[in-house]
């Protein structure tokens, strides 16, 4: 990471009662990039986003966002951050229109163009109470009032779950188009992978509040890969010639392994060997998570 | 049986349910158990009006316990279960009024006075008054959906109603052949309306707040969200937010921490301005008759009596409660830790005095009504109207910062200071003594600021060293 990082979080640890929420979790978020916060249910996404922003104090280690500690953030430092609430903490009695003006009296720089396109674009119902909107229309509300004052540091927790997958879909262009400005980072957490798939560039994989993974997306996929393998002069052996086999599938003469990236000359050496052809297949994010995360606990060769 | 039974378990599944049938008998067993054992102060603890109530407060939960049952779903399909709910009401009902009615017996020289044949005259109408009471408060109960809210008149006015017990008492016995056609086209009325497929499909589904629910955030929370989809937008507010508010904290400097302060206000403001105009004309009416049901007492005053009427005061607490003091929230502002807890201060003193004004607004109309108020004669007693005593409008002031204390640490159960007012209105009702008089200024500003340093004291502990979301 070349430009200054925006978060950097060391050591960071955090425990409720007896469960402990992050573990000694170290990372550092640099603009420029959409970082994708993944991990199960309980994994600590939502602690560690709220740390960030200093709503959550350490139990140990350190957390700071533009320089400074996350919980003496002032002002200043909190107009720069936008951040989407999973569970969307609204002003329910005035309507969208109001909220919206609300929100923006607290900003000095608030973009109207953005919000008039953000508007018609997820159409939203600038007259309707916000208690009456329907928990997708929340949602985009919610994301409008994150984005609306153009934020260098964009916290998305579960921003995505309760949209309509067109309006999934235009929420994703729009990371993009967000992302153009290189001064600007975006965390965006979330269970649907196949969705933030499109736009991350950097994985940071948590599994009960320790960091599995922190890497770029295409470090990751280097990282792993599905091999298929076709003989070309009989049966493949029983045992194939590979270490770190995730997965194998066997049919007649072909093989079709997951395993970590063996290197190119190594490749052609054992097809060599064993008379086959080769493929290299792309893995899913899905497919990746399910690697990492399956790879901390019962780590088994399957060949 | 076994259907009984099987019921039984769906009602109790909540804890809370036993612990507030637990809290209503210890309620009821000693205004019923009284005359029991000291028949001698029967009339001087309002015997006979208390044994109504216990009627009406008896049909209120029960039928709230069966229409909790009935607004879940997965009730609906349950074999036979609608039919259940208006059978026990019925038999309980019928139970209740005759034991309320027996122990009318108890009443002070009835029997010796009266002879037995008025005795089981009287007996009789006490029994249908409580069967009316009972089914009364069923009906409300079943009909509205925060149908709680109507025994709160009945629990402020109670003390003038057992200053006429001996006018009621008296002339127990005299109404008997009319109540009871009456109980009986009632009995008629309410079993058809509690018709049973009718009512399971009209409250199958539909939002509904049990009284012993409103401890639990979540519950609460989601039926509030459904309260609000049925409200219509506020004028007022619109109005007050465009042409005021916003314009007015856009002019603010920057990022700064008055501006942040300003907006958490117009926050605060604006969920008390939200009320609709129908709702403010139905309040305000409300308020106007509560005022009068408390100005009025007998002639023969005592401590006691001005004290229930500056009930009206803990009123406006009610409506601080409204203010929800923005520590503990997600919505993301530019605001640190430091500007919330100058917002927990500001929006806390604006909650208090927007009630202190609040308390003076009924103060002026309780004064404003006074001169037009007649002297009443009912049953032989004289009725005067009194005003409010000014030197207890500071009351929302000593209160609310200990409410929004419990508001802060009780975060999750965001009812406990309304019940915290309710608890104390209670207490005054029951315990205000003779003797008891407003405290002179500087005891109520020692009050004040020990109870306001406190609640500053406790903001500050939480936005300095507590996490600003709960768990």
């Amino acid at each position: 990471m070349s430009a200054q990082p925006l978060v950097v979080i060391r050591e960071l640890t955090k425990s409720f009662m007896e469960v402990r929420a992050l573990d000694q979790v170290s990372l550092e978020l640099a603009p420029g990039h959409i970082v994708g916060l993944l991990g199960p249910n309980g994994s600590g996404k939502s602690t560690l986003l709220r740390h960030i922003i200093g709503l959550y104090l350490p139990a140990a280690g350190s957390c700071c966002t533009f320089g400074c500690e996350a919980a003496q953030l002032g002002p200043s430092e909190l107009a720069r951050i936008g951040y989407v609430h999973q569970e969307g903490d609204l002003l329910d009695y005035m309507t969208t229109a109001q909220h919206i003006r609300y929100v923006a009296s607290y900003y000095p720089h608030w973009n109207r163009d953005l919000e008039r396109d953000y508007c018609d674009r997820f159409e939203l119902p600038l007259d309707r109470k916000v208690g009456n909107l329907s928990p997708g229309q929340r949602q985009r509300l919610a994301i409008l009032l994150a984005i609306g004052f153009e934020p260098e540091l964009l916290l998305l927790d579960e921003p995505a779950a309760a949209l309509d997958p067109i309006a999934r879909q235009d929420f994703l262009d729009l990371l993009l188009e967000l992302i153009q400005d290189t001064e600007r980072a975006i965390v965006i957490s979330s269970h649907i992978l196949t969705d933030v798939e499109k736009v991350i560039d950097q994985v940071v994989i948590l599994d009960r509040g320790r960091l599995l993974r922190d890497c770029g997306l295409d470090d990751l996929r280097e990282e792993y890969c599905r091999l298929r393998l076709t003989s070309l002069n009989g049966p493949l052996p029983d045992e194939l010639p590979f270490a770190d086999v995730y997965a194998c599938e066997r049919e007649g003469s072909q093989a079709l392994l997951t395993l970590r990236r063996v290197p190119a000359q190594q490749l052609k050496e054992i097809s060599d060997r064993l008379h086959c052809q080769t493929e290299l297949l792309p893995l899913t994010l899905t497919e990746l998570y399910r690697l990492v995360v399956g790879e901390l606990g019962n780590r088994r060769a399957l060949s | 049986m076994s259907r009984v039974i099987v019921n039984l378990r769906i009602y109790y599944q909540s804890v809370w349910m036993v612990v507030l049938w637990v809290i209503i008998g210890m309620i009821c067993l000693p205004l019923i158990t009284v005359p029991l054992f000291s028949p001698d102060r029967a009339e001087e603890r309002g015997f006979f009006v208390t044994c109504l109530m216990v009627g009406y407060f008896l049909g209120y939960f029960v039928a709230v316990m069966l229409k909790e049952t009935l607004v879940k779903p997965f009730t609906f399909c349950l074999p036979g279960h609608r039919y259940l709910p208006r059978r026990m009401l019925f038999v309980f009902g019928t139970t209740i009024s005759v034991l309320l009615g027996l122990i009318f017996l108890r009443y002070p020289g009835l029997i010796a006075g009266r002879g037995w044949a008025a005795a089981g005259a009287a007996v009789w109408e006490a029994t249908c008054l409580a069967m009316i009471f009972f089914l009364l408060a069923v009906v409300l109960a079943w009909r509205l959906p925060g149908g709680g809210a109507w025994a709160i008149p009945i629990i402020f006015t109670w003390r003038m109603w057992s200053d006429l017990e001996r006018g009621l008492a008296d002339r127990m016995g005299e109404h008997a052949v009319i109540l009871t056609p009456v109980v009986i086209v009632a009995v008629w009325l309410v079993w058809h309306y509690l018709q049973p497929d009718r009512q399971a499909r009209r409250l199958c589904g539909t939002s509904f707040l049990a009284p012993h629910e409103s401890l639990n955030r979540t519950k609460v929370e989601r039926y509030r969200r459904h309260a609000k989809l049925q409200q219509q937008r506020s004028a007022l507010l619109d109005g007050l937010l465009s042409v005021l508010l916003l314009p007015l904290m856009r002019r603010l400097p920057g990022t700064s921490t008055i501006r942040y302060l300003w907006g958490e206000c117009v926050a605060a403001a604006s969920r008390l301005l939200v009320a609709t105009t129908r709702s403010l004309v139905f309040y305000s009416l409300f308020m106007v008759v509560l005022i009068m049901g408390l100005g009025y007492h007998p002639i023969a005053v005592n401590d006691s009596w001005i004290l229930s009427t500056n009930l009206i005061f803990l009123v406006p607490c009610i409506a601080g409660l409204a203010v929800i003091i923005p520590i503990f929230s997600t919505r993301l502002l530019p605001a640190g830790r430091r500007q919330r807890m100058w917002a927990g201060v500001s929006v806390g003193l604006l909650g208090a005095l927007l009630s202190v004004g609040l308390a003076g607004i009924f103060h002026l109309i309780s004064q404003a009504v006074e001169q037009w108020l007649p002297v009443l004669h009912i049953m032989g007693r004289d009725l005067v109207y009194e005003a409010t005593d000014p030197r207890f409008i500071y009351l929302p002031l000593l209160i609310l910062p200990v409410c929004y204390g419990f508001q802060l640490i009780f975060e999750r159960w965001s009812t406990i200071p309304q019940t915290i007012v309710l608890i104390i209105l209670a207490c005054w009702m029951l315990f205000s003594a003779p003797g008891l008089r407003p405290e002179g200024p500087w005891t109520v500003a020692s009050v004040l600021l020990v109870f306001w340093g406190a609640y500053f004291a406790l903001v500050g502990y939480f936005c300095r060293g507590e996490d600003l979301v709960r768990q």
